[in-house]
């Protein structure tokens, strides 16, 4: 008989507890999964207790996700390589500015035929320059596969029961269905495909298009031109993922990560709403950070720079006028007004504007 | 759709034949220019007539410059409307403030307009095609090519779903092409950018079509997918008024780009199962994405789904207030739809096209629209195999 399957919570955040309530219910349901799940906490004193005590006795993250139980086969561990050691499945689910050091305190001390899955949204600045994929930084570091899941998700949202949708992005077939039983849940359902960079860089690229999104609110243009923009974007969305991580399915687009994300994104999310007021207040990104995020930084503004540099390094810029002029918007080599003229005469028009069907 | 040509008897072969008539195309595009018309006179007909006027009068080598416009004659203030529009080139009673081109001639006869035609732009009401057709037919030049700009689409004897473009060309018999993808007329007419797909059902047309109706502000994209492209315009008022559930529930963003995406996922299934052929890239054009995200949020459909569920009233008593003299196409669409899929026993095949035309009939609570998504099975679609980037 195989032995059970361990899983580890790296993380305690937000989105880290609202999934721990998903994944505990899970482990403790099936049959193939260890019952007792570690969750990862950074140790913080609480009103004079520690934040692991009381997780593990009130079953209730009170920093991070407050007015909701976890599930009492949630142990919280405030020692990382402990909670780890024995895990088969581990979830990263930390800000990804943590994860180098992470994987360094890691290496060595896992199972070495333990998977990782992040849910972590970003990307780290390669050398020189670029998108790093946070799946890639984990499997370069700590020497084994990284799935990822990304989707229209927002924390609270699931902690609630709120229906969404979410993408496992898995390269190796064979752990597809384990993850899937391990995150489904009846009101967040699961679609895994084995595209998993184009399903991270979907979760980083939509915050580029956001942000158009948020200037074409801005400069209040209408619906039909946001449309236009959020179409477009998705267009050099495909583009981009086409030439820079080749082997990329289409499909992959129609989940959850794909459109569903980006238009939740363009509609509600806070690149379009600090973009917006971008446009109307004529202040800076920086003190808008400030002023409308406390601080906290935005992402699109940032992946717009990033994926500029690739493209520039490519000779690519002018095929991907949008996310072009959205990066020169950001960093005010361009009015904001001047968006639609740089996408006027978008390649999508021009290239292939009569009878466009062959190239996908 | 075209008929087979017989075979030539002599067996000179298709080449030859083929040659002739290339070059009594030739020969007829040399003598006579490419002449158009539009049908129609109402917001989105004086919007869209602004960029043909402009366009044709700047090709003048190979168009018309003159473009007759078929305006339905009512009196506004004591004069004619034509005559309003031909003196001041302002349609004052649906677009005013917004100035024509001089080469756009308004007439009050049909027949008039459209007789010498090549392109004929309909823009009319979806009510008024059959008997303008009916009007029209045999008096149209046999080579003329139609270009349907209406939203909308008839139901069929059996419950079918019988598209404007088939209706234009049973009743008229002459090809139809279709152009969608912007639906707030305003916003063009304001020039702010926007998007639009023809679908071109005449090869030789595809050219011409993307020149008359672009602008620097609103670029158009040419398929040859005709169906497709109208079929989405009309699957999407399925989707808006689902979103518009659930804006009336107070559900949150994701739960409805949950639906939206679904939605599509439907659209792209039954496009597959009623209408094969048709290509995945028509989907990423604005008659596909971009018109149902303007949908699910700033439709009509969508506001009518959010009265329905926060008033609780019945849809037949808001329709008349919320949308008057427009069909509400969400729930009659659904309704045509579910026909369709019964007849080919799909019905749980497409959880949302179901259970939307559930709730219109009041057959389901609402709440069953989220039920409906939770249970709903992934294996839908499986583009995998055939959609490599």
């Amino acid at each position: 008989m195989a032995d059970k399957v361990n899983v580890c919570i790296v993380g305690s955040g937000n989105w880290g507890s609202a999934i721990a309530k998903i994944v505990g219910a899970n482990a403790s349901a099936l049959p193939e999964f260890e019952e007792r799940v570690t969750m990862f906490v950074y140790e913080e004193m609480i009103d004079g207790k520690k934040l692991t005590e009381i997780i593990n006795e009130t079953h209730e993250n009170v920093k991070y996700l407050k007015g909701h139980k976890l599930p009492p086969n949630v142990v919280a561990v405030p020692d990382l390589v402990e909670a780890a050691k024995n895990a088969d499945i581990l979830i990263f689910v930390v800000p990804h500015q943590f994860i180098p050091n992470f994987c360094k305190q890691l290496l060595g001390k896992i199972k070495p035929n333990a998977i990782a899955i992040s849910l972590i949204k970003g990307f780290d600045k390669a050398e020189g320059g670029g998108i790093d994929l946070i799946s890639h930084i984990i499997t370069r570091h700590l020497k084994i596969p990284c799935a990822v899941l990304m989707g229209a998700n927002l924390a609270n949202e699931v902690a609630e029961g709120n229906f969404c949708e979410t993408t496992i992005g898995c390269t190796d077939k064979k752990y597809g269905k384990v993850l899937r039983d391990l995150f489904q849940a009846n009101h967040f359902r699961v679609v895994v495909v084995d595209d998993a960079d184009a399903v991270e860089v979907c979760g980083a690229l939509k915050n580029i298009v956001a942000c158009g999104a948020g200037f074409v609110d801005g400069l209040k243009l209408g619906d039909n031109t946001k449309a236009a923009v959020i179409r477009l974007g998705l267009m050099e969305m495909i583009r981009f993922v086409d030439v820079f991580y080749p082997g990329s399915k289409l499909s992959t687009f129609f989940e959850s990560c794909g459109v569903a994300d980006l238009i939740t994104t363009c509609y509600g999310g806070r690149n379009r709403r600090v973009s917006e007021a971008f446009v109307t207040s004529g202040k800076t990104i920086e003190e808008l950070e400030k002023e409308m995020l406390n601080g906290q930084k935005l992402q699109g503004p940032p992946t717009a720079e990033e994926v500029n540099y690739m493209l520039k390094n490519k000779k690519l810029e002018d095929k991907f006028p949008l996310f072009t002029a959205i990066h020169k918007i950001c960093t005010n080599q361009l009015k904001p007004k001047d968006l639609i003229d740089c996408i006027r005469n978008h390649p999508e028009h021009m290239d292939t504007s009569i009878m466009p069907s062959p190239k996908l | 759709m075209n008929e087979p040509k017989p075979m030539n008897p002599h067996g000179s072969g298709w080449a030859n034949e083929l040659a002739a008539v290339d070059e009594a195309y030739l020969h007829y595009k040399m003598a006579d220019k490419i002449s158009t018309c539009i049908i129609g006179s109402g917001n989105w007909a004086t919007t869209i007539a602004r960029n043909v006027g402009r366009n044709v009068a700047a090709m003048a080598n190979t168009m018309e410059p003159k473009v007759y416009m078929y305006v339905y004659e009512e009196i506004v203030e004591g004069r004619k409307l034509t005559e309003i529009i031909n003196t001041t080139h302002i349609n004052v009673k649906y677009m005013p403030d917004f100035v024509l081109p001089e080469n756009i001639v308004a007439v009050d006869d049909i027949v008039t307009a459209a007789r010498d035609s090549d392109i004929l732009i309909f823009a009319i009401p979806p009510t008024f095609v059959s008997s303008c057709c009916k009007t029209l037919l045999g008096k149209v030049k046999p080579t003329a090519h139609a270009v349907s700009l209406i939203k909308g689409f008839e139901r069929g004897d059996d419950g079918q779903i019988i598209l404007i473009s088939q209706i234009i060309m049973r009743q008229l018999k002459v090809s139809c092409s279709v152009m969608v993808g912007c639906n707030l007329a305003h916003e063009l007419a304001n020039d702010n950018f926007a998007e639009g797909t023809v679908g071109c059902r005449d090869q030789k047309y595809y050219r011409v079509l993307r020149d008359i109706f672009k602008s620097e502000t609103f670029r158009v994209v040419v398929t040859e997918d005709a169906d497709c492209v109208e079929i989405c315009s009309t699957l999407r008022n399925i989707i808006a008024f689902a979103a518009g559930c659930s804006d009336g529930m107070e559900l949150n963003e994701n739960t409805k780009a949950g639906i939206i995406r679904r939605g599509f996922l439907e659209m792209l299934q039954f496009v597959d199962v009623f209408y094969p052929g048709c290509r995945m890239g028509t989907f990423f054009e604005a008659c596909g994405i971009s018109d149902l995200v303007t949908s699910c949020y700033a439709n009509r459909n969508r506001k009518l789904a959010e009265a329905f569920v926060k008033t609780g009233k019945p849809l037949c008593e808001l329709e008349h207030i919320l949308i008057s003299g427009h069909e509400p196409l969400g729930p009659v669409t659904a309704e045509l739809v579910h026909i369709l899929l019964k007849k080919k026993g799909l019905v749980d095949k497409f959880p949302l096209f179901t259970t939307v035309y559930k709730i219109c009939m009041g057959d389901l609570p609402l709440t069953r629209l989220v039920e409906a998504l939770c249970q709903a099975s992934e294996d839908i679609f499986h583009p995998q195999h055939t959609f490599q980037l």
